[in-house]
């Protein structure tokens, strides 16, 4: 760990990661997904019919699940926006319309978080002056005005971050020979996932152990219920 | 407190955007897939397995949406854990450092210095780690993630969207099929951004519109790209 006394107050990795972990998390669910659906889908149509048509079927299910997530995500975030474009216009009409009753609910805001009546009142007046609609924005409805979204970089990010992982599971079934097709797909695609898990718990700053497990315990049951599923509609 | 009373709606939709955006992402995307995939198959290998193709679409995609959210999630936990563990140990070794520096937040937003200095010190008082939590690290109590309630709720919206594009293969005659689950999925997706915005408090025209339209490129798409295979 650094030296805790450093005083720019943004310095030490967990925080640099919080900072980013909206983009971080974004490309470790897409990523992932692109990986377990993938496999998961081409063993299920494996298991119930055959292993001929693996390689078209993955192919379908990167496009497929690439362009899914980006009209996904897109719309998603972009609906966020709304929300919260629709969250502000209506506080900055309570501000205009009513700036007494919305200075009380800063007050009283800021009463229980601690702060003494008097202080909070004199705290609610100051935030006021400077920027009242950032200030409720911020205190009352969690609208940090840095975290803007953007649709369109969201949607590439994660289309792209899909079919990476999608890539793993293709290649596989390239790669290995008619016996060991499925077993060959699913050890590649594990062996991603656990690569993933390591590289996104040290960029979060959190335990690699937990993570790796965790990612590959469940994308493994992931793949053995579908494979389940798929023989029983062999 | 009491004005909050008075308006209900105020602060509150936007807290619950998360949920509700989880479970559009989640009923969206279980359309799309699983229409994309089938359109894929059937322009590549005609008819044939395209119902066995969507069942186990609908598996995967479930699934992996399911363990995607719960890792996701479980790992934002984890950054938001160790940032508030550097946090406390910074509280332990270097208090008065960390008065300064809520201070110093404080005037950036606004607030004199003898104000600030007040304001640092009272909310540490009632909660230092609360405090820091959330106007150092924007850590606020309610976007506090659950990673089990994420999984099984993105899993359940995949799947029920999936499902609409399914039941469109089993229901329309082979020839038309692939007219029928793109038709069927478009008008699915319309609604969903209908009531999605409605519920947001958002405008529903240019939502419903914006979903369909991406949408249906993305089934053309993949399309084309099954008939490359053929």
């Amino acid at each position: 760990m650094d030296n805790q006394n450093n005083n720019t107050p943004n310095s030490t990795p967990a925080r640099l990661a919080l900072k980013s972990i909206g983009r971080l998390r974004a490309a470790v669910l897409g990523a992932n997904d692109g990986i377990v659906s993938t496999t998961c889908l081409i063993l299920g149509v494996a298991a119930s019919s055959s292993t001929e048509h693996v390689v078209i079927t993955g192919i379908a299910a990167l496009a497929a699940g690439a362009l899914s997530m980006a009209v996904g995500e897109y719309v998603s975030v972009h609906s966020q926006e709304d929300m919260e474009q629709a969250a502000l216009v209506f506080e900055n009409k309570e501000l205009h319309a009513n700036s007494h009753a919305e200075l009380d609910e800063l007050t009283g805001i800021y009463i229980q978080r601690g702060l003494d009546p008097q202080l909070a009142r004199q705290v609610a007046i100051q935030l006021t002056q400077h920027n009242a609609l950032k200030a409720h924005a911020r205190d009352e409805l969690g609208i940090n005005t840095v975290s803007k979204a953007r649709p369109i970089q969201a949607a590439i990010s994660s289309a792209l971050s899909f079919s990476a992982g999608a890539l793993i599971p293709i290649i596989a079934a390239l790669c290995f020979s008619h016996y060991f097709t499925l077993m060959g797909i699913a050890c590649a695609s594990l062996v991603g996932l656990a690569i993933l898990g390591f590289i996104s718990a040290r960029a979060g700053g959190a335990r690699a152990l937990p993570a790796v497990c965790r990612i590959t315990g469940w994308s493994a049951l992931a793949m053995a219920v579908t494979y389940g599923i798929g023989s029983l509609l062999h | 407190m009491s004005k909050r009373l008075h308006h209900p709606h105020e602060g509150h939709k936007i807290k619950h955007t998360g949920w509700l955006r989880a479970a559009v992402l989640g009923a969206n995307d279980g359309i799309v897939s699983t229409a994309c995939l089938m359109l894929g198959v059937a322009a590549a290998a005609s008819g044939g397995h395209i119902f066995i193709t969507g069942m186990a679409g609908l598996v995967a995609g479930a699934l992996s949406m399911a363990t995607g959210e719960y890792i996701s999630v479980h790992s934002q936990q984890d950054t938001e854990h160790a940032a508030l563990e550097e946090e406390k140990a910074e509280l332990q070794d270097d208090y008065h450092g960390e008065v300064h520096e809520l201070t110093a937040i404080y005037m950036r937003r606004g607030l004199e210095h003898d104000l600030a200095h007040q304001v640092a010190i009272q909310l540490m008082n009632k909660n230092a780690l609360h405090a820091h939590a959330q106007d150092e690290l924007g850590i606020h109590q309610f976007t506090q993630a659950k990673p089990v309630q994420a999984a099984l709720s993105s899993a359940s919206s995949f799947a029920i969207g999936a499902v609409i594009p399914l039941t469109a293969a089993l229901l329309t005659p082979a020839q038309y099929a692939i007219g029928g689950i793109a038709i069927t999925a478009l008008i699915a997706l319309a609604i969903l951004g209908v009531l999605s915005a409605k519920a947001g408090g958002a405008k529903p025209f240019p939502a419903a519109c914006r979903v369909t339209f991406w949408s249906a490129l993305a089934m053309l798409i993949t399309f084309g790209i099954g008939t490359l295979f053929q």
